[in-house]
């Protein structure tokens, strides 16, 4: 394997506005990590322990304060620069909140199809077919096309999302709490859609979210922040079994046991 | 068997929607005895949050027929306004996002202090005094300071305890918390479970907890409701309910809780519960479940609603056709 996105030094201060007169924030500080191509990392963190910022800079959606991205061990913002559409292509995001995320005048199909049309991908009636079988890949459909995002519950606009972030045949995707809004039953059908599309596709994913329980059930690699540092990175076995960190175990000891397991065993 | 502190029985809610009358809550019975803490869990739509607004009384009498009563008798009926009614007897609740519960132009001491004054009519110092009693008693730090903070100074957690102190100040038999916890961090949760838990212990409260979080539930409740589609399909002590599950809903709906305890390949479950909690606004005919059971039998499931829940053993009982069959 090799590493597709690296982050060296890596910070992020917010200091501007409202937040100035406290000394700023430092929501990211000296990160150094290295996701290998077809990973899947998963970060866990409390409110503002940084576990977003850290995801947006290695898609470089945000600048860095100091250090750097690299893509494919180039600096992130020269392979910007030199082939900005081709790096977009490759690293693409799944956001929270579903509803936010898609466009609310646009159908379906044209909320998937943007992207190949922005990338100029295939011709229409190749685009067509593209669509349709994302969305088939996605579990929804082909009478969801047509509709628009408002017609849709929670889950459907997740697996919209996700399959707009599919379409341009990406190598990474970074899911940010891309469960934390959905019903039980829901998270469960989106995490499952998540590890099947991956381990079909062998895309990278990094998946950001304060419930350690759905990073752990789609990550074998796992990373704890606290305060803008990651703490502990550990494969998902060793670090639920034998968390070093006080932090890890402190969030650990947080999760109530999963009900099963804990009549099962006590 | 001690006479339950709250009995609900048949309550229903509709509400009145540009897309006609919807009915948010389906005929909704289950009982809190005193110091007991019973968990309402589902998932949106389920009717969990209407069904603890319908038994405080916000929602105003809605039931048609409905019987909510605590120690025997009623709290409301059709000709009693809830809200006008002399005091409420010894219900308070607690609101899922305190940051919106809590007026942001007042100090907490003076929020609190209105309902101290209120509930025990007392004035000045006394007010004063019995506000930072009740703050420190909900394990707040230095709660003269507290009492002084406007909401917007205080953390996630600080906040609830703060909308816990508030329903304390009513001086409740029974505490309804609509997710409590649900906005906070896993933590800062934790503690806040605890506070609620000491809360039991200390003075013999009792709690409807609403919750979606089975996690939630394993940690703090004695009994469980599991609700769908705007109706109770089970109901059984935490133990046994979890342990055993006998509707097919409660079965999926725990399977779906992701496993730490197991490799990544088994954290969840083979088969997924398909599709989405029904839209109250065009419920599924039949058992409201049908159309995602993997157990659902065509010609029975879906031809008429579910018999009265089954008992099933000790304090247990579901609704389900298959179980009356």
């Amino acid at each position: 394997m090799t590493p597709l996105l690296q982050a060296v030094g890596l910070t992020r201060r917010f200091g501007a506005g409202l937040l100035a007169r406290r000394g700023g924030v430092t929501a990211v500080a000296d990160v150094n990590l290295t996701l290998m191509e077809g990973e899947a990392v998963g970060i866990v963190g409390e409110s503002g322990s940084g576990k977003s910022t850290l995801g947006r800079l290695l898609l470089g959606l945000i600048p860095p304060s100091a250090g750097e991205v690299r893509y494919r061990g180039r600096p992130l913002g020269a392979a910007l620069a030199a082939d900005r559409r081709g790096v977009r292509r490759a690293l693409q995001i799944v956001q929270q909140d579903p509803t936010a995320a898609l466009d609310p005048r646009w159908d379906v199909a044209r909320l998937v199809r943007e992207g190949l049309d922005i990338h100029g991908l295939g011709t229409p009636s190749e685009r067509a077919a593209r669509v349709a079988g994302l969305l088939a890949d996605v579990g929804l459909d082909a009478g969801f096309a047509a509709r628009r995002a408002h017609e849709l519950s929670g889950g459907q606009k997740q697996r919209v999302a996700i399959a707009r972030a599919l379409a341009l045949a990406p190598e990474f995707l970074f899911a940010d709490e891309p469960v934390s809004a959905l019903d039980v039953s829901v998270r469960a059908q989106v995490l499952g859609l998540l590890n099947r599309l991956r381990a079909a596709r062998g895309i990278g994913l990094l998946m950001v979210s304060h419930d350690i329980a759905a990073v752990a059930a789609c990550c074998e690699r796992i990373l704890v922040m606290q305060r803008g540092r990651i703490v502990e990175d550990a494969p998902r076995a060793t670090l639920l079994r034998t968390p070093l960190h006080p932090h890890t175990r402190a969030l650990l000891a947080a999760v109530p046991p999963p009900p099963v397991a804990l009549l099962a065993t006590g | 068997m001690t006479p339950p502190l709250l009995s609900v029985r048949g309550l229903g809610v509709t509400f009145a929607t540009p897309f006609g009358p919807v009915r948010g809550l389906d005929g909704a019975d289950f009982d809190v005895a005193p110091g007991e803490i019973l968990a309402l869990v589902g998932e949106s739509g389920s009717g969990k949050s209407v069904a603890s607004l319908a038994v405080m009384g916000v929602l105003g009498p809605g039931g048609d027929g409905a019987r909510v009563q605590v120690e025997g008798s009623a709290i409301w009926d059709a000709k009693v306004d809830l809200l006008r009614a002399p005091h409420r007897p010894g219900l308070a609740m607690v609101f899922q996002e305190p940051m919106t519960a809590l007026n942001p132009v007042l100090r907490i001491g003076r929020t609190i202090g209105e309902a101290v004054a209120r509930h025990d009519g007392v004035r000045g110092e006394a007010v004063t005094a019995r506000v930072t009693t009740l703050l420190a008693e909900m394990g707040l730090p230095d709660p003269a300071r507290v009492a002084r903070a406007y909401p917007h100074e205080l953390s996630g957690g600080m906040r609830q305890r703060a909308l816990i102190a508030l329903a304390m100040a009513c001086r409740p038999r029974l505490l309804i918390a609509d997710e409590p916890t649900t906005a906070l961090d896993s933590t800062v949760q934790a503690r806040v479970l605890g506070l609620l838990a000491g809360l039991r212990r200390s003075h013999g409260l009792a709690m409807l907890l609403v919750t979606h979080d089975f996690g939630v539930v394993a940690q703090i409740a004695d009994r469980v409701a599991v609700m769908y589609g705007g109706r109770v399909v089970e109901t059984g002590p935490v133990a046994a309910l979890l342990a055993h599950p006998a509707h097919p809903y409660t079965r999926a709906l725990l399977a779906a809780v992701p496993r730490l305890d197991l490799a990544r390949g088994e954290a969840l479950p083979a088969e997924e519960m398909p599709g989405t909690p029904p839209d109250p606004r065009h419920p599924p005919p039949g058992c409201r479940f049908h159309p995602r059971c993997a157990v659902a039998r065509p010609g029975l499931c879906d031809s008429g609603p579910p018999p009265a829940p089954q008992a099933l053993g000790p304090g247990r009982a579901a609704a389900c056709h298959l179980l009356a069959a």
